[in-house]
């Protein structure tokens, strides 16, 4: 059987849910690393997988499949063991399928907007060689800082009620999709310079005790280490960005 | 008993309400008022509301017998479509499934954008956008409406040959942009996706879903007129 290519980077937050969902499914991926800075989003090849000049993109035989969370539910369902399903998007229980819907796609408006917006204004932009054909330039130009800003503080202080009520994101007992994909979005902020870490040094563990126990929790989820290490090799970069007075 | 929360000037609330009402389900629709603090009517950002649904915002779905309240369409939808076993609308089938969702994923970035640069504006007054994000989002439309027609070039609808949550999820921001309803986008450009919008109205419980339009193209009329004015 060939094994599902997957297109996308290790710097991307949807792209690394979706490696760390394939790894939890014990599928096994070719995984094709896209350069923005190089364009490889906007060839002709690639625009026939996903006109959306979008990553990750999944090619299962001949099935094309683009957006993270409808990958991760796909890659899940058709690979991963019983047991692992009913952990991350139990089929047994459409209740629990569906809170964990509802995160994920709160996601899309609430916290992905905040935190990414952020990372890219703060990080990204000096840290990737070449941002000129990457669509974020526009809304770094046009979307307010303070938005962002204002948009993960909300969603923060959101999720640290949340959990207070259970461990997990969305009331299951264990880590679900919601979890992972939560998490991904709030894992980036490592890369925030520690002073001004998020927001202006706001302290996770003070200001978001919540969240912050969380975020430990999984941290230790299996997978996770092996997932971030290709984002976290950026570290020293963004370290001698920041002594250079650059960040 | 099913509540539904929300108005029917909301384009996600209306989604829910339209499945809702093709599942012919039991429910009761329940009026608050999106951006709005006040307790009567109920607003989404009044802490009665917020204490069910903490981002503030419409629809919300609570089912009283089992206390489980949802928010965000998309997740609503697919909780009915299950619920009821609408499986057309909601096909089992894992990859016809994968593409219901990758279209209501996508939904948020791109046919959502047609509100936030058309009807945003008129109605919510109070979000405020720069001239500049205006313009990009205007832009964002015909790229938005370029994707689609491409897609609906393919196929009569956004996952094959049959109506599904997709379609929902993705006309109710762009097909009341239509000039048969609020007049905020011509799609003569646009061809498939202007002959995939009258075949979506042709599907079943669409009238009793939509009579909002008429009252809201009232509102947009107003507001023109007294644009022209100044
Ligand atoms: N909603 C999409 C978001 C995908 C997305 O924003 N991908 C970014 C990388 S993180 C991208 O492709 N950026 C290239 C560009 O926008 O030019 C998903 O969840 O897959
Ligand atoms: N992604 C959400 C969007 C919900 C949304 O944006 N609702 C608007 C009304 S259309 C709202 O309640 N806004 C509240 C506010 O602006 O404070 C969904 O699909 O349900």
């Amino acid at each position: 059987m060939t094994k599902p290519i997957v297109w996308g980077s290790v710097m991307s937050q949807p792209t690394r849910a979706v490696l760390w969902t394939a790894l939890l499914s014990r599928v096994e991926i070719d995984f094709r690393p896209i350069d923005t800075g190089k364009g490889d989003h906007l060839t002709p090849e690639f625009l026939k997988l996903n006109p959306n000049k979008k990553f990750p993109v999944v090619q299962d035989g001949n099935f094309v499949l683009h957006e993270s969370h409808a990958i991760m539910k796909y890659l899940l369902e058709k690979y991963a063991p019983a047991d692992v399903r009913e952990q991350l998007y139990p089929p047994s229980d459409l209740e629990a399928r569906s809170r964990i819907d509802t995160w994920l796609d709160w996601k899309h408006n609430f916290l992905r907007p905040g935190a990414c917006g952020l990372i890219r204004r703060r990080v990204m932009r000096h840290l990737l060689p070449d941002v000129s054909k990457h669509s974020m330039v526009w809304d770094l130009k046009e979307i307010p800082a303070e938005r962002e800003e204002r948009m993960l503080l909300d969603s923060l202080k959101v999720m640290d009620d949340q959990i207070a009520a259970g461990s997990y994101i969305a009331g299951t007992n264990s880590a679900s999709l919601a979890d992972i994909a939560l998490f991904t979005e709030i894992s980036q902020l490592d890369l925030l310079p520690q002073d001004v870490s998020p927001p202006h040094g706001c302290d996770f563990s003070k200001d978001f005790p919540n969240v912050h126990a969380w975020s430990q929790r999984l941290r230790a989820l299996e997978g996770y280490e092996t997932i971030i290490s290709g984002f976290t090799r950026a570290q020293p970069k963004v370290e001698a960005l920041r002594s250079q007075g650059k960040l | 008993m099913l509540k539904l929360y929300g108005v029917l000037g909301s384009q996600p609330a209306r989604a829910v309400y339209w499945v809702l009402k093709l599942a012919n389900a039991d429910f009761e629709l329940i009026e608050v008022m999106p951006g709005s603090d006040k307790e009567k009517p109920l607003g989404s950002r009044n802490k009665e509301y917020l204490a069910k649904v903490p981002p503030g915002i419409v629809p919300a779905l609570e089912d009283t017998e089992t206390g489980l309240v949802l928010w965000e369409s998309n997740a609503i939808m697919t909780y009915i479509a299950d619920k009821f076993k609408m499986n057309d609308l909601y096909p089992e089938d894992l990859g016809a499934r994968a593409k219901v969702q990758q279209w209501m994923n996508w939904h948020h970035h791109n046919s959502r954008v047609f509100t936030f640069a058309l009807f945003a504006p008129i109605f919510r007054p109070d979000i405020k956008f720069s001239e500049k994000e205006l313009k990009g989002n205007r832009k964002k439309c015909e790229m938005v409406a370029n994707l689609l027609d491409d897609a609906l070039s393919r196929s009569p609808y956004l996952v094959g040959d049959k109506f599904t949550l997709a379609d929902i999820a993705v006309f109710e921001d762009v097909g009341e942009c239509a000039q048969q309803h609020l007049a905020l986008f011509d799609f003569a450009k646009h061809k498939n996706v202007e002959a995939w919008i009258k075949r979506v109205e042709q599907a079943p419980e669409f009238k009793e879903s939509h009579a909002v339009f008429p009252v809201l193209k009232k509102v947009i009329d107003k507001v023109q007129k007294n644009k022209a004015k100044l």
